[in-house]
């Protein structure tokens, strides 16, 4: 049951099937074949997967990210970071890493980084004569850290299925997020110094703060979202919908760049993207329901742990295995189907389930930038309207920065537990 | 053909109507919970149940919109590589296997309504029937749209021109 169970599914993958539904079909061809589970368990996963309040965190994060890149904020937080950091050499692509931490700080979803830092950088980068495939490519990864910086989509996904308190896997993400954007600035500004990337005048320090209070508003949407969640006033939910309400007030009433009529397309949308992460999340679990019930987890384990106990070289195949399976598949599944399977092992050998929901985000949120299938590569693509062989050779130093930074939080796992301890969170 | 085209249209128009709504009300509806705790002290009992209830509905509605603007992703890589008459074909495949687990939807989402059809929601004391609909609702609504998708595609196929993927 479980050859059919793998075996359909890499049939539908390989054939292009939309993920949900190759999931689902796989799922239903392990549950015919059983002729024991009655097929109508499909629906009754599906509904009950869904049917979650901690989820409902997934909408409002991308509500509010859409409603602030539409209400001119993501523009504002640009031309704040442009005058701290614009005038090193390379400049703007510090610029575009640091907004992305930013808004990676609204909200929790890569591609839409991409897109709304983007959009106003990539051009801005080509005409100060930067190469088209570095723009895009620096933009595609910045986008990254979107996942890494609270709130993360994956992460609150990580945390519904283990357990694990999403107040305390967004804080374990901050130091991560730094160290990845950190090794990206580092490879930006070498390549920008080869290059002969200038960076503008100095800004002076009238224009800094101009454009700090420009962007205070802006700036103080994390401050709430993070604050709520650890000050214990708000769970991750409430946090999300507080910060809807903010963004939405913000764009329609001070800034004045939101319509009604672009209200609608923000909502539409949004529900359609909440809706294709759901749909995943509702026929994975089908899929996961029937791997718990068939003990294939505890077989996996029992396998790897017969090969090795030595936790450096499991995590280091467990990292190999996931940026394999990053290149090729989509985040959300990815986390829905793996998690079940490999925490046991990891924490049988002593890693800290925490910890461990990093290393997953961070291994996955490579995968959105590795050639040839990378959701942030697509976005950026499309912004820049680059080929896709262009970027991938523009990209590869940064893949290699990012692989150095998931090494160094996977074998150091002070960097992730350590700001959720100090805050006697976890 | 164009008449069948026209009433997905609109009712694809209807469904878009429809999530555009209810996440305007689940917004207010949470933010109303948060309200309520800090400003009133006294919580709702009702909010998160009513809440989720609409996520079930967005997710299951909104996806049959990504059906139809066939804006599911999927692993692209392998059939790239295929001659452009066999993708096409690949494609008409696609949509055949998708109405199959649409129908399993529709078929399977209509029978759990006759079994939880009795049981009450712990705090609005609503039939389970309503929220359980959703897959059913949504499911339908996939269905046709992968039905006509794939007769389209057909049709493109056999006339040796592709359907543009966006």
């Amino acid at each position: 049951m479980t050859a059919v169970l793998f075996g359909s599914l890499v049939f539908f993958f390989l054939l292009n099937v939309p993920i949900a539904v190759s999931i689902g079909l796989a799922s239903l061809a392990a549950i015919l074949w059983s002729g024991t589970i009655p097929p109508v368990v499909l629906v009754q996963k599906m509904f009950t997967a869904t049917d979650s309040f901690p989820l409902m965190a997934v909408p409002f994060f991308i509500l509010a990210g859409s409603l602030m890149e539409f209400g001119g904020i993501s523009r504002r937080l640009v031309n704040f970071a442009n005058s701290v950091v614009g005038r090193f050499s390379g400049g703007l692509a510090f610029v575009a890493i640091i907004a992305s931490m930013f808004f990676g700080a609204i909200s929790g979803a890569a591609a839409a980084c991409v897109a709304a830092i983007g959009t106003i950088l990539i051009p801005a980068m080509v005409r100060r004569g930067y190469d088209t495939p570095y723009a895009t490519a620096v933009q595609a990864t910045a986008g990254t850290l979107g996942v890494m910086i609270p709130p993360s989509i994956p992460m609150i996904i990580y945390g519904v299925l283990t357990g694990v308190s999403i107040g305390a896997l967004f804080m374990g993400g901050i130091l991560p997020g730094f160290l990845v954007g950190g090794s990206l600035m580092f490879v930006a500004w070498l390549i920008a110094r080869k290059k002969g990337y200038k960076g503008d005048e100095k800004a002076s320090g009238a224009k800094i703060w101009a454009t700090f209070k420009d962007a205070i508003l802006a700036l103080l949407m994390p401050v709430i979202i993070l604050g709520g969640i650890y000050g214990g006033v708000f769970t991750p939910t409430e946090a999300a919908v507080v910060a809807v309400i903010y963004g939405f007030i913000v764009g329609l009433f001070v800034y004045r760049e939101l319509s009604l009529s672009k209200l609608k397309d923000i909502l539409v949308n949004t529900s359609v993207s909440t809706a294709m992460i759901m749909f995943i999340i509702a026929t994975s679990s089908v899929f996961s329901w029937i791997l718990t019930a068939q003990r294939v987890p505890q077989a996996v384990a029992s396998a790897i742990l017969s090969f090795s106990t030595n936790p450096i070289v499991i995590l280091t195949l467990i990292n190999l295995l996931l940026l394999f399976i990053g290149t090729f598949m989509e985040t959300v599944a990815s986390i829905i189907i793996l998690v079940p399977v490999l925490l046991p092992v990891v924490t049988q050998i002593g890693v800290d389930p925490l910890h461990f929901g990093i290393i997953i985000v961070v291994n996955l949120a490579i995968g959105m930038v590795t050639p040839p299938l990378g959701v942030c590569l697509f976005v950026g693509c499309g912004i820049s309207g680059i080929t896709l062989e262009a970027i991938s050779k523009a990209v590869w130093p940064f893949i290699l920065s990012m692989i150095f930074a998931v090494l160094l939080l996977t074998y150091i796992p002070w960097i992730s537990i350590a700001l959720p301890r100090l805050a006697g969170i976890y | 053909m164009l008449f069948c085209r026209k009433m997905l249209d609109r009712a694809n128009a209807l469904a878009e109507y429809a999530v555009c709504g209810f996440l305007a009300v689940m917004v207010v509806v949470v933010f109303l919970q948060v309200i309520f705790r800090f400003v009133i002290r006294s919580s709702l009992p009702w909010s998160e149940e009513l809440a989720r209830y609409i996520m079930v509905w967005i997710t299951f509605l909104g996806a049959s919109i990504g059906v139809k603007r066939k804006s599911h992703i999927g692993v692209e890589a392998v059939v790239t590589l295929l001659p452009e008459r066999l993708r096409s074909w690949a494609a008409v495949f696609v949509h055949a296997v998708s109405c199959i687990f649409f129908a399993y939807m529709v078929i399977y989402g209509r029978a759990i309504l006759r079994v939880v059809g009795f049981q009450l929601s712990p705090a609005m004391e609503i039939s389970m029937a309503i929220p359980y609909s959703a897959v059913f609702a949504g499911g339908v609504l996939m269905f046709l749209h992968a039905f006509f998708q794939m007769f389209e595609q057909m049709f493109h196929a056999v006339s040796g021109r592709m359907v543009k993927n966006t």
